[in-house]
């Protein structure tokens, strides 16, 4: 059973992720916040990453960058709200994430998709 | 009294009028032979009003005989004022024509003019050949009068400029006149044609006085321009008033058999109710066109010394120059031109009187190139008569319905012009006018080139005020963005999801009342979202409304504060700012704007959040009294106000921040604010210690009692 670990400070968010993918035969985890999500990587290992961008605490580049210095197999997917803040789309695929969404993720089926392709690839 | 009575007597009584005038006033000889003409003219037609309304034959002789004593000379005076207009040489002309006039005069006082009085129209005597001495008569007569008018045409043809129109206008004048006046003679040979031309005579005077006043034709006084056409005026309307009594009258008599007396009471009725009003619209139209007063030079530079050239916004100080130019000159149109700097182009931009409000003129216009030439006035006539290329100068002056152009130029550049139209009295400018306009000009130019750099200055703060408030939109994005859209995400989410479950058949094997606790969750939780985003909106539309006035109330701060945190919390928490408050529970309200309040704390701790370099950054804000006042501190710990810049923190357009990241005026603006409301504000600040606002604000009065406890 894939583990995907879905890191966000939007409690409703992980909750959406965690009842869409566990519907689906994913093993979901949850955490809210960057810290508690780096710890929860190095217990889990999950084969697929959901990382939000902003977040208080650790921000979401910087998650990325502790998971896939890790282990680089693990494929991070990351979620970025606003254009123009933080790291461009450009920057986080440079740092190794797997693919980039806009927040608020227009299209679950999308997101599925993807991760579906991570995880063959 | 006949028709014939009347029209004489009116153009005896103008043209006596304007001789009488034109004597007093005469300041050359062509006013004396002006005066003469007119007097000659004159006693033409007294005589001709005696003989029409005499019944005896022997007093209706005498009287024409008077009458010939005036209009044998006319013709003369007539060419020699020609000839002295028109600067011509025609002595022996001349000699011949006074000569011959002599000889008829003498004749005439024996009564040896070959003519005899008839009853030609009953029941009026007139005038009728006897022998052939009256052929030579009325050759001699019309010679002059013929060949003076062509004389008159052939200058006419080759003038320009307001000569031309003096030319015009006196042409006409004497065509009308001799017109009228040359209708006499046909009744003398057989030609029984009533003399209703005399009023023509009458109409001459007229037109003569306008050419008078309008077109400054031969140089005479104003007074006696406004006395004449007055007379005119009055003469001619008394005349068809006459007219029409004397018809209404003869129509009631005659037509419907009233007994005459009977007949004239509707006449007189009439006349009674309308000769007031008439004479009312009579005196305002001449007031109003003709009878304007010199301007007081006094005047027009106390007003503008006083209100005009004090004027900073540069709307204002062109419209207001236009109109009180208007006013105190009494011109019939005014214009201002400003040269637009950034495309080079003079632009209307205050105007009266002017049709085209969208008239620009460029360098190569006849009249900016003329004024930047030679920074001297233009006017119309003299400038058109003497510059090549005239007439694009004349369609630049007829654009601004000018008949003078002042340059306003300021460090020898021109940055203006003030086209002034004709004064409404119809009076030429002086050169005492002009001089004081130039002057006037040339202080003008100062108060607008002052009025322009104001204008650039609000401009410039006006800019800063705009970017001020894109950057607390700026702010205010991520905040927005993450509690409007987010919620939004959540619920398509949830919607998106149900949907998809439905379809990929994971419901299939739930019963009913599973599927109504799955549906239910899924409307609690896009209730729960769409209520968080639109808490979202309502915070932000009362943060962001402007208030326009002052509108004191009741304001609990923490009330305010969780409203302003509502909006910038987000943003604090991404930066691992914390914010907490210290407020008692009992801490009164204070009196006063409550957006504006949230806008003082949004500023402060906005600034404070871009001021942290710490990665625990703490904002506290903490509420206690002081006395009758409610004391608040906005605290922070970060980099701290330099000892140095912090007694500039509240001026307009300071900041410390990196270019383009501050406008200056957040804390320029709480400080207005914070007094505004009566309050007061205090800094204290140590470098890379952190640094406390100190707002003191009045209690509520209905809060006394907290205060008292």
């Amino acid at each position: 059973m894939p583990k995907i670990l879905t890191i966000d400070d939007e409690i409703e968010f992980t909750n959406l992720i965690q009842g869409y993918f566990g519907a689906r035969g994913f093993e979901v985890h949850v955490a809210n916040a960057g810290d508690t999500g780096l710890k929860a990587a190095k217990e889990i290992r999950p084969d697929i990453c959901l990382i939000d961008l902003k977040m208080p605490g650790i921000h979401g580049d910087e998650v990325l960058r502790e998971i896939l210095s890790m282990d680089p197999k693990i494929k991070c997917i990351m979620i970025t709200a606003s254009e123009g803040e933080g790291k461009s789309r450009q920057n986080l695929i440079e740092m190794g994430a797997y693919a980039c969404f806009d927040k608020p993720i227009t299209s679950l089926r999308d997101l599925e998709k993807t991760v579906k392709e991570a995880l063959a690839s | 009294m006949n028709i014939a009575a009347i029209a004489s007597l009116s153009l005896s009584v103008t043209c006596l009028a304007l001789s009488g005038f034109i004597f007093k006033n005469a300041k050359s000889r062509l006013h004396s032979l002006w005066a003469l003409f007119n007097l000659s003219i004159g006693i033409w037609g007294a005589g001709i009003f005696l003989a029409c309304i005499s019944t005896n034959l022997d007093n209706v002789f005498l009287a024409w005989q008077f009458a010939h004593a005036g209009g044998f000379f006319s013709s003369a005076f007539f060419f020699q004022v020609v000839t002295e207009y028109c600067d011509l040489r025609k002595r022996n002309f001349l000699i011949f024509c006074y000569v011959q006039a002599a000889i008829f005069f003498i004749l005439n006082l024996f009564g040896i003019t070959g003519y005899e009085v008839t009853k030609t129209f009953d029941p009026l005597y007139y005038i009728h050949i006897k022998n052939w001495l009256y052929v030579p008569i009325t050759a001699f007569w019309f010679y002059p009068v013929i060949y003076g008018h062509v004389l008159l045409y052939k200058s006419f043809q080759h003038a320009s400029g307001n000569r031309r129109n003096q030319l015009k206008y006196l042409f006409i004048a004497m065509f009308i006149g001799f017109s009228g006046g040359g209708q006499h003679f046909l009744p003398v040979y057989g030609i029984n044609v009533y003399p209703y031309g005399n009023f023509l005579v009458a109409v001459y005077t007229l037109v003569a006085s306008y050419a008078i006043f309008r077109h400054k034709l031969l140089d005479i006084e104003v007074i006696v321009r406004r006395a004449a056409v007055f007379t005119g005026l009055f003469a001619f309307v008394y005349g068809t008033f006459s007219v029409v009594t004397i018809l209404g009258k003869s129509f009631f008599n005659g037509a419907l058999g009233w007994n005459e007396w009977m007949a004239m009471i509707p006449m007189v009725i009439i006349i009674t109710f309308a000769l007031r009003p008439l004479e009312t619209l009579l005196t305002n139209a001449t007031e109003r066109f003709l009878f304007q007063k010199k301007f007081d030079y006094r005047d027009l530079l106390r007003t503008f010394t006083n209100e005009v050239l004090t004027v900073l916004d540069l709307q204002k100080l062109t419209e207001q120059t236009v109109v009180e130019l208007s006013k105190i000159i009494k011109l019939e149109s005014a214009a201002m031109l400003l040269l637009d700097k950034d495309v080079k182009v003079y632009k209307l931009v205050a105007s009266n009187g002017v049709k085209d409000r969208n008239v620009t003129f460029s360098d190569n216009d006849a009249v900016i190139a003329y004024l930047k030439q030679t920074y001297q006035h233009i006017l119309k006539d003299k400038a058109v008569d003497k510059m090549d290329g005239h007439s694009q100068l004349r369609d630049d002056f007829k654009k601004l319905n000018a008949h003078l152009c002042l340059p306003i130029a300021h460090h020898d550049e021109l940055i203006g012009v003030l086209g002034l139209g004709m004064k409404k009295s119809g009076e030429e400018f002086t050169p005492e006018d002009i001089d004081i306009l130039m002057t006037l000009a040339r202080t003008l130019s100062i108060a607008i080139a002052n009025a322009q750099l104001f204008d650039q200055l609000s401009k410039t703060q006006a800019e800063a005020a705009q970017r001020e408030k894109m950057a607390v939109i700026g702010t205010l994005a991520a905040g927005i963005n993450h509690e409007i859209c987010n919620p939004l995400g959540i619920v398509r989410g949830q919607c998106e999801m149900f949907l998809l479950n439905l379809r990929d058949g994971l419901y299939n094997d739930k019963s009913k009342e599973d599927l109504f606790r799955i549906a239910s969750d899924i409307m609690n939780k896009v209730i729960k979202e769409t209520d968080r985003a639109t808490g979202i909106t309502k915070k932000l539309s009362g943060f962001a409304k402007p208030s326009k006035k002052v509108e004191n109330e009741e304001v609990f701060v923490e009330k305010e504060a969780d409203e302003v945190l509502g909006l910038i919390g987000h943003d604090l928490r991404l930066n691992n700012i914390t914010f907490s408050k210290k407020i008692r529970p009992d801490f009164p309200a204070i009196y006063a704007d409550r957006r504006q309040i949230q806008e003082v704390l949004f500023n402060i701790i906005r600034n404070a959040a871009q001021a942290m370099d710490k990665k625990d950054g703490r904002i506290e804000l903490s509420g206690a009294i002081s006395g009758d006042k409610a004391v608040l501190k906005i605290s922070d710990n970060g980099s701290g106000i330099p000892a140095d810049k912090i007694g500039q923190i509240f001026d307009p357009f300071f900041t410390t921040k990196e270019p383009g990241k501050g406008t200056g005026l957040g804390l320029f603006i709480v400080k207005q604010v914070i007094e505004r409301n009566k309050g007061d504000i205090q800094v204290d600040s140590q470098e890379g210690v952190g640094t406390t606002f100190t707002l003191t604000f009045p209690v509520a009065a209905s809060q006394a009692k907290v205060l008292a406890a």
